[in-house]
């Protein structure tokens, strides 16, 4: 049985967890006995970036990495963390599966990530103390970011103050009002019960967070062909799988959210979508230009 | 000795001299550099309201470009932790072999560090997102340092009371093992155990008397013999990556407002104001000790510097007041457990790290602990004077002197205030609430007191930085032993093993403080907490425990394995600086242990102690 190192960023309940032990289960319906695969939980072997590194140094033979954690060595993978390039979960699918989604796994493949399949942890939505809906709403509000240029930039385009805050202070942040407002996903804003301290959970979904399934490149290449062929059939159920589970998650913490008091706020997507093209042509250069933006945004 | 030979000898030393003065001013730029970029920030955050994108991760490559820094510098001057054990007993003849022996190892996890930290930078690719530079400029320091270290090995003999031909006879060794363990094909070891292998390489060459840190990596690298499952290249990223977290720069912060504090003969007004307080007590020295450990511990977050320096202030008074050399060693060493309780804490920061806890959150329900464990330390200390018939040490202070005394020590006790509350409010975060400290001990000792220049300053920050990088490479070094463990499912394994016997939170309690105890006799409770925290939180959480709660216990439990042999951080340091035989110091230790453990006991069952300040609060 040839040991599989997993890294898994979440508990054993977690979609990216459970990814995980669907292909664990399928491959030995499969390939009886020919793999152990070791699933190591809750960012035991390291977070996001050092796990995605470990991919490249022989440690990490596979794991999920949001494309935002890629743009490191895929610089180009940034466009998809422009806000409002996507319409829907749907429009996503049918972009990562058409020939732009193509083109991007040969360029993670370069870089040695195999990609497996693209999966979908959701849109970003904007978390507020109060149920503020227009674009004009944050203008001189802080607002807690990731550290990324892109998000940094984003929200200084709209006249907020970005603060980079690490994840374990955002709650305390939030409560005190160090920052005001902050933007997450649905299950990670009840995982955090953020929902606490910003129940408005206002729907801008601006941002997709995008994330690849994948092999170390240099694992792939040493299995068999047999063994390779399994490992991309059952990795791409696998990432639907991930998908389905994702959605069910967000549901079924925002009706755990709204039972304990949350708003969901929606919003005027037109409005926010204008508000945000200055910020679209400044930063497009960045992103391999504005063509690429287009060839997203015009995906039917 | 004849002139050539003098003049040789000369010539080495004065090379190893240069080379750590010119280490030294580099390790102390990184540390101005990341506090004034990291003051920068606050600045910017505060008066403008903007935050400097790039500023956290400039100030994490710094923090690292320290590290690897100190390796060297700690190499040279023997300041890397480790038990001496066998080197006390053994007969003087077998010194020079043991010396080679582990000078033998520590060369070999160089070279390897040097091998795999060139094929590092070669392989980890991408661009920091933050910063806009490669990324494997961070490693920059690595084989520059690791280069550095070898030749201090090699010429060694030079320079300390050691013959000359050890130093090379070391490096070759080192040399050797690297041949035989990575190049001999028919060296293998059973793969079916790689944490075993990897543990008893870490406990062998630990009890040689092989520098922890180097242990801890050493039993790393002999387990990729048995299965590669962290590559060296990987091993040497684990590491950098384990020390480079944002919420561990409050490290150093915190390191360099001790020394400053220290150098601006800040602590020394505590100490005072403490004697006033209690000095008049059954065994006044002793309760001193404890309450200034106390106070002090208000400001810093280092037991390490506060064993330390009472060992050099305290414990002299305490032996000429009648205690005996062991206990007044004791004393200071138990006393020590208490900085990185009450809050500013590194050790439960490294926890918060290590857990994705909130440090705020962990640091207020320090309090509680902390008062409660100097209480008990106040008593043992009692009752122990009792026996051994001490007179009280001093008369009663009048209000009057107790009031100047506290006056004196105002403006010290004040950035307790400051942190604590600004952390509470939510003004600041860690990070920040370091570089204000940094910020006022500076203020307070070059401005209002004038305790020293801006050449002091300098020697504060060097030495700041040395310990920084020391603490630093511990924690690092713990990091790639914690991967071997995760990747070999030992958490898994230990929860079903834990759960499976009982889901009695009680029980599940009580076998997490024997567990804690018995790794916390033998690992640095920094390598422990990284180590131990991500096994242990997820099985008390299953049970219903606060996390919170049960971090307090960990760090409590912990920091009293630096008071148990075979590796007792707090008694080494107090018995190494009163020139105390370690050994009778532990076996002094073993009353105030027993007054820790039953203050762990209430820790540990009555949650309210260390949480329920955080829930009034709330
Ligand atoms: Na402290
Ligand atoms: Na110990």
């Amino acid at each position: 049985q040839r040991p599989v190192t997993i890294a898994s960023l979440l508990g054993p309940d977690k979609p990216e967890t459970l990814v995980w032990t669907y292909i664990e289960e399928r491959l030995e319906e499969r390939l009886p006995g020919a793999f152990d695969l070791r699933i190591a939980t809750d960012a035991s072997l390291g977070g996001e970036r050092e796990v995605a590194e470990g991919a490249r140094l022989g440690s990490i033979h596979g794991s999920l990495s949001t494309l935002a954690n890629m743009s490191a060595w895929v610089p180009e993978g940034q466009v998809f963390d422009m806000p409002f390039v996507f319409r829907d979960a749907e429009h996503v699918d049918q972009v990562m599966k058409g020939p732009i989604g193509d083109e991007f796994r040969e360029l993670y493949r370069e870089q040695g990530f195999r990609v497996l399949g693209y999966v979908n942890y959701g849109a970003r939505h904007l978390l507020a103390k109060e149920p503020l809906d227009s674009p004009e709403d944050v203008a001189g509000q802080s607002i807690r970011v990731i550290q990324s240029p892109l998000h940094t930039q984003l929200w200084e385009s709209l006249d907020a103050n970005p603060t980079p805050i690490p994840i374990p202070e955002v709650y305390n942040a939030l409560q005190t009002g160090v920052v005001d407002m902050m933007d997450l996903t649905k299950s990670a804003t009840v995982g955090f019960r953020l929902h606490e301290v910003v129940p408005y959970v206002v729907e801008t979904g601006h941002i997709w967070a995008l994330g690849i399934l994948f092999l170390s490149e240099d694992f792939y290449q040493s299995l068999t062909p047999e063994q390779q062929e399994a490992f991309l059939e059952i990795g791409a159920e696998a990432a639907d799988h991930f998908n389905a589970l994702m959605a069910e998650d967000h549901a079924s913490s925002m009706a755990l959210a709204e039972s304990e008091g949350a708003q969901v706020v929606p919003v005027d997507r037109a409005a926010w979508q204008e508000a945000i093209k200055p910020f679209w042509e400044s930063y497009a250069p960045e992103v391999g230009g504005m063509e690429r933006i287009k060839a997203i945004v015009e995906t039917e | 000795m004849t002139a050539s030979t003098v003049a040789e000898r000369s010539a080495a030393a004065r090379l190893l001299h240069g080379l750590d003065r010119s280490i030294a001013a580099l390790a102390t730029l990184c540390l101005s550099g990341l506090i004034l970029i990291l003051l920068a920030n606050v600045t910017g955050r505060y008066l403008l309201g903007t935050s400097l994108v790039w500023a956290q991760e400039a100030a994490i490559w710094l923090f690292i470009y320290i590290i690897f820094l100190g390796l060297p510098l700690a190499l040279r001057a023997r300041q890397h932790i480790a038990l001496t054990l066998l080197r006390d007993r053994l007969p003087p003849v077998w010194q020079p072999a043991l010396a080679i022996l582990i000078d033998g190892i520590v060369a070999y996890v160089t070279l390897m560090l040097l091998i795999a930290g060139l094929e590092l930078m070669q392989r980890i690719g991408g661009t920091s997102p933050a910063l806009l530079l490669p990324v494997w400029l961070k490693f920059l320091f690595i084989p520059l340092s690791c280069l550095a270290s070898l030749l201090c090995i090699a010429l060694a003999g030079f320079e300390r009371g050691i013959a000359r031909w050890q130093g090379p006879l070391s490096l070759l060794l080192g040399a050797l093992l690297y041949l035989l363990l990575h190049h001999v094909e028919a060296v293998s070891l059973p793969a079916a155990s790689v944490s075993l292998v990897m543990g008893l390489g870490f406990l062998a060459t630990l009890l040689l008397g092989v520098p922890v840190a180097f242990a801890l990596l050493f039993g790393v690298f002999l387990s990729g013999v048995a299965l590669p499952l962290l590559p060296p290249p990987a091993l040497v990223q684990n590491l950098v990556n384990g020390a480079g977290k944002f919420l561990l720069l409050a490290v150093p912060l915190f390191l360099t407002a001790g020394t400053l504090m220290n150098a601006g003969g800040l602590t020394r007004r505590l100490m005072d104001f403490a004697f006033s307080l209690v000095g008049h007590m059954r065994g006044g020295h002793g309760q001193v000790s404890v309450v200034s450990s106390l106070l002090y511990g208000g400001i810093s977050g280092s037991s390490y510097s506060e064993a330390s320096l009472s060992a050099k202030l305290l414990a002299p008074q305490m032996i000429r007041h009648g205690y005996s050399p062991p206990l007044a060693c004791a004393i200071t060493a138990a006393s020590g457990v208490l900085p990185n309780i009450v809050p500013p804490s590194v050790a439960l920061l490294i926890l918060a790290a290590a857990g994705n806890l909130s440090v705020g959150a962990l640091w207020l329900a320090g309090i509680g602990p902390g008062l409660l464990l100097a209480l008990c330390l106040m008593l043992a200390v009692h009752l122990l004077a009792r026996r051994q018939g001490q007179a009280p040490a001093g008369r009663r202070t009048d209000g009057a002197t107790r009031l100047r005394h506290g006056l004196h020590a105002a403006p010290v006790l004040f950035l307790a205030v400051v942190i604590i509350g600004g952390i509470r409010i939510g003004a600041v975060t860690p990070t920040e609430a370091g570089v204000l400290a940094v910020t006022y001990a500076l203020l307070l000792g070059l401005l209002v007191y004038r305790a020293y220049g801006l050449r002091g300053l300098w020697e504060s920050l060097e030495r700041s930085a040395q310990e920084s990088a020391l603490i630093g490479l511990l924690i690092g070094a713990a990091a790639p032993f914690a991967f071997i463990l995760a990747a070999e499912q030992v958490p898994q394994d230990l929860v079903r093993g834990l759960t499976g016997l009982t889901e009695n939170p009680w029980l599940i309690l009580l076998l997490a403080n024997l567990l804690l105890l018995l790794f916390g006799m033998i690992l640095d409770i920094g390598a422990a907490i990284l180590i131990l925290a991500p096994l242990l939180l997820p099985v008390v959480v299953a049970v219903g425990i606060d996390p919170i709660h049960f971090g307090l216990v960990i760090v409590v439990n912990l920091m009293l394995g630096g008071l148990t042999p075979p590796v007792g951080m707090l008694a080494f340091i107090a018995a190494t600086v009163t020139e105390t035989p370690v050994h009778k110091v532990f076996r002094a230790l073993l009353p105030l242990l027993a007054a820790l453990l039953i203050g762990l006991a209430i820790v540990t069952y009555v949650p309210a102690v260390s949480i329920g300040l955080l829930e009034l609060i709330r």
